[in-house]
């Protein structure tokens, strides 16, 4: 280092000198800290003084020899020989040379360099997946092999190794993979004591041969003391393969359960491995037909997606679980809802959800006449819930809902969030007027299309009670086109919302969201352009027809188009023949002249190519000859320009699938580049979203989308 | 008003409820009570201090976490998988300044901030080979030849399994 220093300080003093003297000019780039080049440790306060000083150095002198060299003298030409770990002006990589230096010695300055271990383990966290899921833990592999420190961080952290997911699908056999077992091992030896959670999928193998999977369902088991949450989906046997994690489920919080039913024998099977577990109060099951024991007194999250044909799980939950925060069955039957019962008050449960599922006898059996479908409701106090969904009923809910929302509650305007629905008969007009009367605090709402009476009703007009003044979701389900409503669906948009943020509504909160979900993409595209119809006042023209039958086209040629699923021609020339009418489509397409906007919205071509731009190119037959999908997209950036001025004139945007959202002017979404995305296209593209599927469906499809 | 000295020795007045924001400096002034004395941060320098202020500035009267937030690292991982258009815009700032920003936010015990800089380096690194992160921050490869062995032996299993 003192080499340095005198280099540097005779350098400086003769730096003048040797600008006016022919003799050689260099610097000396021998690092003053060596041992830190080689390492990621940070420089103590001396070091870092002496590297600040050797990159001023070098630095100045990269610049001065570079003015020389602008000024019209040559360096080279006057440079002096080149030593060990001294640079020369006359080294044709001076620069290069000296640019390294300093970039090296700024590295060793780096803040980074001083993260503690712990604000490195803060970073892997975000790193690995944002949140467990089956299909998307991750571990910190490639950040513990960058670097000894950042190994180390991850190392000394068990908690980023604490995600057990074990893909029993993802095996080509039903044979141990090599390094299997070793793989797991090393994962539970790096989570050491942390709480683990745990997932497991073997939905693959219909019929599991549980001795191949019993290494690894015998190694996770051995730690199941540690178990935080488990995560199964797979058939019964392997369920029945953990056997032994009973009576060792101390941290046990959480279990989600998806157990597929032995395809080849109905068992009825009782699973009492979780009846013994101090700390479990949330649990999921979907799928399965088993009588699980539970610790029921201590459950407050109990969510069931699988049709109920017994009552035990409900008559369980009712009976001992007290408190129950949360109940969600997904899947009651009449059986359920008609079972007489004694008075239950839960003191707890804050969210209650019941969706129906109709069997075979029920069309027969239920009339709107009989109350004895109404039990549970009947049956049921819940002077602390805040969100009811009751959806797919089979009768009209409004009355045992009104009778338990009025015994439950003191006040009824507690509720924040309602959903209703029914599907063996409709609510009779006024009624569900007359129930959102008495809920003022209600945040969300989320109905079938009502009776066009109470639609009305959330309008707001002057001097009127305002429905609903605290809502700030909307949410309606739409079967059908919304032929004759399209009005009253703007108006209540137009009232409800603020157009800009200094505008104000005679509302105590204005609406924030209100989404129309359709059952199909047909009815949702059509029901799109009749609501903007409404607000432009512009009526479709005649002349779409041309571009309409071109699209039926496509529909024949990309069945998926039409809704149907994809079909592989079964003969190689069946596949040629579709291609080749595809592409006679698309060069009648490609020759027709778009002029106007609304020409694209009444055929809904763009749509159309949008999909064939965005689908898997395996689904578009001929794509590899005829390039389809580079050809619609150039399409769409040619209509880009007619569909982005218009813009502005549109009110309503597509979301996810089947859905359409109001977007107020001043959203910041008209703002953003890809705005034809978000208003035009819709957010997240879905190869199925020609495909039709249920309320319930859509409704679960579009959480990832808000 | 607190006056917040910096490693740099320049003094910077800010409200109480906008500092407060840092766990480490609202200790502080509730240890000290009432006083006009300046509060030393030899850890952070003026340019950083500033933009540390200008963050706190903006989310002033938001609610800071919870002093039991950190205890489940699940929750911590719902609460922040997206970080704001305002935070992304501020955070967009060169590699020194990010890594500084951390280190303040760390020692000023800001959480929130803390999680941002966090995210936004776990993003940078997101996608790239150890290698390419190498490149990215000017990190030497300093394995001995063991840890490169097992380090491959590593990849091979979670290829493998």
């Amino acid at each position: 280092m003192n080499r340095l220093h005198r280099r540097l300080s005779t350098f400086s003093h003769s730096r003048k000198a040797s600008r006016s003297s022919t003799h050689g000019s260099s610097i000396d780039t021998a690092s003053p800290v060596p041992h830190l080049l080689k390492s990621n440790a940070p420089p103590t306060e001396a070091e870092t003084a002496e590297v600040r000083h050797a990159i001023d150095n070098v630095s100045t002198f990269l610049i001065s020899t570079m003015a020389d060299s602008d000024h019209g003298a040559n360096p080279t030409e006057k440079a002096g020989p080149s030593e060990h770990g001294v640079l020369g002006t006359q080294d044709p990589h001076f620069v290069q040379k000296s640019t390294e230096f300093i970039r090296d010695h700024k590295a060793l300055l780096s803040p980074l360099r001083r993260l503690p271990p712990e604000v490195l383990a803060a970073i892997f966290d975000h790193y690995i997946s944002p949140f467990p899921s089956l299909d998307r833990v991750q571990y910190p592999w490639t950040p513990s092999h960058v670097c000894r420190a950042w190994r180390e961080a991850a190392l000394s952290h068990p908690h980023l190794w604490s995600h057990i997911h074990v893909d029993f699908c993802a095996w080509e056999k039903q044979r141990l993979p090599r390094y299997c077992f070793d793989f797991y091992k090393m994962l539970l030896e790096r989570s050491a004591a942390a709480p683990l959670y745990v997932s497991v999928c073997c939905i693959k193998w219909t019929n599991p041969q549980v001795e191949s999977f019993r290494p690894i369902v015998d190694l996770l088991a051995s730690h199941s003391e540690r178990w935080e949450s488990f995560n199964l989906q797979c058939y019964i046997d392997l369920l029945e393969a953990f056997q032994s994690i009973k009576h060792r489920l101390l941290l046990l919080n959480y279990v989600n359960l998806a157990i597929h039913p032995d395809p080849k024998e109905i068992r009825k099977s009782v699973i009492d491995m979780f009846e013994v577990a101090p700390k479990l109060q949330v649990v999921h099951l979907s799928d399965s037909c088993l009588e699980f024991k539970l610790p029921w007194s201590q459950i407050i999250e109990f969510k069931d997606g699988t049709c109920w044909c017994n009552d035990s799980p409900l008559h369980n939950v009712l009976t001992q679980s007290n408190d129950i925060s949360n109940l969600s069955a997904r899947g009651i039957t009449s059986n359920n809802l008609g079972l007489s019962r004694p008075r239950t008050s839960l003191p707890n449960l804050t969210s209650f959800d019941i969706h129906y599922i109709p069997l075979p006898t029920d069309l027969d059996s239920i009339s709107s006449n009989d109350d004895s479908i109404n039990s549970l409701l009947n049956s049921l106090t819940l002077p602390a819930v805040e969100s009811i969904a009751i959806t797919n009923f089979p009768v009209n809910p409004i009355p045992a809902l009104s009778a338990l929302l009025s015994r439950s509650l003191a006040c009824t305007a507690r509720l924040q969030n309602l959903a209703l629905g029914t599907c063996l008969q409709t609510i009779p007009p006024g009624e569900l007027t007359a129930l959102l009367r008495g809920l003022d605090d209600l945040v969300k709402l989320s109905i079938a299309m009502p009776h066009s009476s109470d639609l009305e009703a959330f309008i707001v007009r002057p001097n009127q009670l305002v429905l609903l003044p605290h809502l700030e979701s909307l949410h309606i389900g739409v079967s059908t086109p919304v032929y004759n409503l399209e009005r009253t669906l703007n108006e209540i948009a137009s009232t409800r919302f603020l157009e800009s943020p200094e505008a104000s509504v005679g509302l105590a909160s204005p609406l924030l969201q209100m989404r129309l979900i359709f059952a199909d993409a047909g009815n949702c595209h059509l029901s799109h352009e009749r609501l903007e119809q409404d607000v432009s006042q512009y009526i479709l023209r005649a002349h779409p027809r041309e571009l309409q039958n071109i699209r039926y086209k496509l529909e024949k040629e990309i069945p998926q188009l039409s809704g149907s699923l994809p079909t592989t021609p079964s003969k190689l020339d069946l596949k040629i023949n579709h291609a080749y009418k595809l592409a006679k489509v698309f060069n009648a397409l490609e020759k027709h002249d778009v002029n106007d906007v609304h020409d694209l919205y009444g055929s809904s071509i763009h749509h159309a190519m949008y999909h064939v731009a965005n689908v898997h190119p395996s689904s578009i037959p001929g794509e590899k000859i005829y390039h389809f999908q580079r050809r619609a997209t150039a399409l769409l950036k040619k209509w880009a320009v007619m569909l982005l001025a218009d813009v502005p004139n549109r009110r309503w945007a597509f979301q996810g699938e089947h859905s359409i959202v109001y977007t107020p002017m001043f959203n910041p979404v008209r703002q953003d580049p890809d705005v034809l995305t978000f208003m035009i296209y819709g957010w997240k593209f879905s190869a199925y979203k020609y495909l039709s599927c249920s309320y319930d469906d859509m409704l679960g499809r579009l959480l990832p989308v808000d | 008003m607190v006056l917040l000295v910096t490693s740099d020795n320049e003094q910077f007045n800010a409200d109480k409820d906008v500092v407060e924001r840092s766990v480490l400096i609202k200790n502080m002034l509730e240890d000290v009570g009432e006083s006009d004395q300046p509060i030393p941060l030899p850890n952070v320098s003026s340019s950083v201090l500033k933009k540390v202020l200008e963050y706190c500035e903006h989310h002033r009267g938001e609610p800071l976490p919870s002093a039991d937030a950190d205890q489940s690292q699940d929750e911590t991982r719902k609460r922040t998988t997206d970080i704001s258009e305002w935070d992304q815009k501020f955070i967009t700032v060169d590699q020194e300044m990010l890594f500084e920003i951390i280190l303040a936010a760390n020692y000023l015990d800001i959480k929130s901030l803390l999680d941002v800089g966090c995210k936004t380096v776990a993003n940078m690194i997101k996608g790239k080979t150890p290698e390419e992160i190498r490149k990215l921050f000017n990190i030497v490869n300093d394995f001995t030849p063991e840890e490169e062995a097992q380090i491959k032996k590593e990849n091979e299993w979670a290829e493998d399994r």
